[in-house]
C-alpha cells in the first residue's frame, strides 16, 4: 500500500483555494507521482500516462471548489483520477474503431508496427535496441513488436506486471530521444 | 515530463481564490425548498383537485404523497452528491432512492393488479402539459446543481435527478388531477418523466461532461 501525506495534501488544497499559488504549486508537484502511479498499472499502454495526467491536472484545476475542507482528500482526488483515465479510454477506443479497416483491403495504418516503407526505419530501430540490457531489450520486442501482452511477458520473464510496463516505456522513452 | 511542469506553472499563473461548495445537505435544501415551491406555483395556476381539501382527510393519499416526497429527498441528496467529483463513491447514499422506488413500483403494481386499469385510449391530456410545466423547473435546477460541481457518474447522476424531478413533478399531479386511476397515473403521470429521464440519460455524457 501506498503510503501519501494526505493531511498535508489536504491543507495544500485548502491554501489553494484561498489562493496560495504556491501551496499550488507544491500540491501538484507533490500529488503528480500518485497519479502516474495510480495510472500506469491500469494502462494497456503507458504512454497514455502522460496524456491523461495532464488531463487529471486541469480536471483538478476546474473542479478546486468542489472539495471541501471537511470531507478526506484522497476519495476526491481517486475519483477525478479514475474519471479522467475513463474518458480518456472511452475517446481513445472510439477513435480506434472509426480507424478500423477490412484486413482484405491491406491499406497499411498508422499504427501498424512495420510497414514496407519503414523498413529502414524499422533497422535504425532495432540497431538502437541493441544499446540496451539484454532483459529490457527482451521485454520491448515481446511486447512492442511481437505483440505480447503485458501479463504474458510478465509472466514469460519472471517480473510484475507494473514493471514490464514500466520498463517497455522507459525504453520507448529512451529511443525516442535517441533516434531524434 | 516537461509538458506537465509547463503545465503545473501555467495552471499555478492561472490560480484565483475559489470558495468552496457549499455541503450537499444545504445545497439538497435549497433544491428541495426551490422545486418543491415551483411545482406548488404551477400547480396553483393549474388548478388544485376539486376534492383536495377531502382527499387531504384521507389517510392512504397523504401516505402517498410524504412517500413520494421522501423518494424526491433522497434521490435529491444523492444528486448532490454526485455533483462533486467522489459523490459516486457514497454507495449507501445512492441505494436508498432506488430501493424507495422499487417499494414505490411495488404499490403501484399492487394497485394495477387489484384495481386494474379503466384506461381504454390514449390521449393528449391536459395531464401531460401538467407534467411538462411542473417537472421542467426541477430538472433545470437540477442540472443545474449538477452543473455548478464535477459530476464523475454523469448517467446515475441523470437517474437521479429525474427520480428526485419526478417524484416532486407527481406530487404536483396529485394535487391538480381528479383521478385516482392506476392507468391513468402510470401513463399521464408517470410515462413523461420516464420519457424525459431517457433523453436525458442519453446526453448525460455530454451534458455532465467538464
Amino acid at each position: 500500500m501506498l503510503q501519501v501525506p494526505e493531511d498535508e495534501w489536504k491543507n495544500l488544497a485548502i491554501a489553494s483555494q484561498q489562493g496560495d499559488k504556491a501551496a499550488y504549486s507544491k500540491l501538484l508537484k507533490s500529488i503528480l507521482p500518485f497519479i502516474q502511479k495510480s495510472l500506469i498499472p491500469k494502462l494497456a499502454n503507458p504512454e497514455w500516462a502522460d496524456d491523461i495526467t495532464q488531463e487529471v491536472l486541469i480536471s483538478i484545476h476546474k473542479s478546486l471548489k468542489t472539495y471541501a475542507p471537511d470531507r478526506a482528500f484522497l476519495p476526491w482526488l481517486n475519483a477525478i483520477i479514475h474519471y479522467r483515465k475513463t474518458d480518456y479510454l472511452r475517446k481513445y477506443y472510439a477513435r480506434k474503431g472509426n480507424a478500423s479497416v477490412p484486413v482484405e483491403e491491406q491499406i497499411n495504418l498508422k499504427s501498424d508496427v512495420t510497414t514496407p516503407e519503414d523498413m529502414s526505419e524499422y533497422k535504425n530501430i532495432e540497431r538502437a535496441l541493441l544499446t540496451f540490457p539484454k532483459k529490457q531489450q527482451m521485454v520491448f520486442k515481446m511486447i512492442k513488436i511481437e505483440g505480447y501482452s503485458a501479463k504474458e511477458v510478465a509472466e514469460k520473464m519472471d517480473m510484475s506486471e507494473t514493471a514490464v510496463k514500466v520498463s517497455a516505456h522507459r525504453t520507448m522513452e529512451k529511443l525516442r530521444e535517441n533516434l531524434n | 515530463m516537461n509538458d506537465i511542469n509547463d503545465l503545473i506553472s501555467k495552471l499555478e499563473d492561472d490560480l484565483t481564490p475559489v470558495k468552496p461548495m457549499v455541503s450537499p445537505v444545504l445545497r439538497s435544501v435549497i433544491w428541495f425548498f426551490s422545486g418543491l415551491f415551483s411545482v406548488l406555483f404551477v400547480a396553483s395556476i393549474a388548478g388544485f383537485r376539486m376534492d383536495l381539501h377531502q382527499k387531504l382527510m384521507e389517510t392512504v393519499f397523504v401516505g402517498e404523497l410524504v412517500f413520494i416526497l421522501i423518494l424526491s429527498a433522497s434521490a435529491i441528496y444523492s444528486s448532490a452528491w454526485l455533483s462533486i467529483p467522489e459523490g459516486a463513491g457514497k454507495k449507501h447514499v445512492l441505494y436508498v432512492p432506488y430501493i424507495i422506488l422499487f417499494i414505490a413500483l411495488c404499490i403501484l403494481g399492487n394497485d394495477f393488479l387489484s384495481h386494474g386499469i379503466s384506461l381504454d385510449n390514449f390521449v393528449f391530456h391536459t395531464c401531460i402539459i401538467d407534467a411538462i410545466l411542473m417537472g421542467m423547473v426541477p430538472v433545470l435546477l437540477m442540472i443545474w446543481m449538477m452543473k455548478q460541481g464535477a459530476p464523475t457518474a454523469p448517467i446515475m447522476g441523470a437517474t437521479m435527478n429525474m427520480i428526485a424531478a419526478g417524484g416532486i413533478g407527481y406530487m404536483g399531479l396529485r394535487l391538480t388531477c381528479g383521478s385516482d386511476d392506476v392507468g391513468h397515473m402510470c401513463v399521464y403521470h408517470i410515462l413523461p418523466f420516464i420519457f424525459v429521464g431517457l433523453l436525458l440519460g442519453l446526453i448525460a455524457r455530454r451534458l455532465y461532461h467538464w
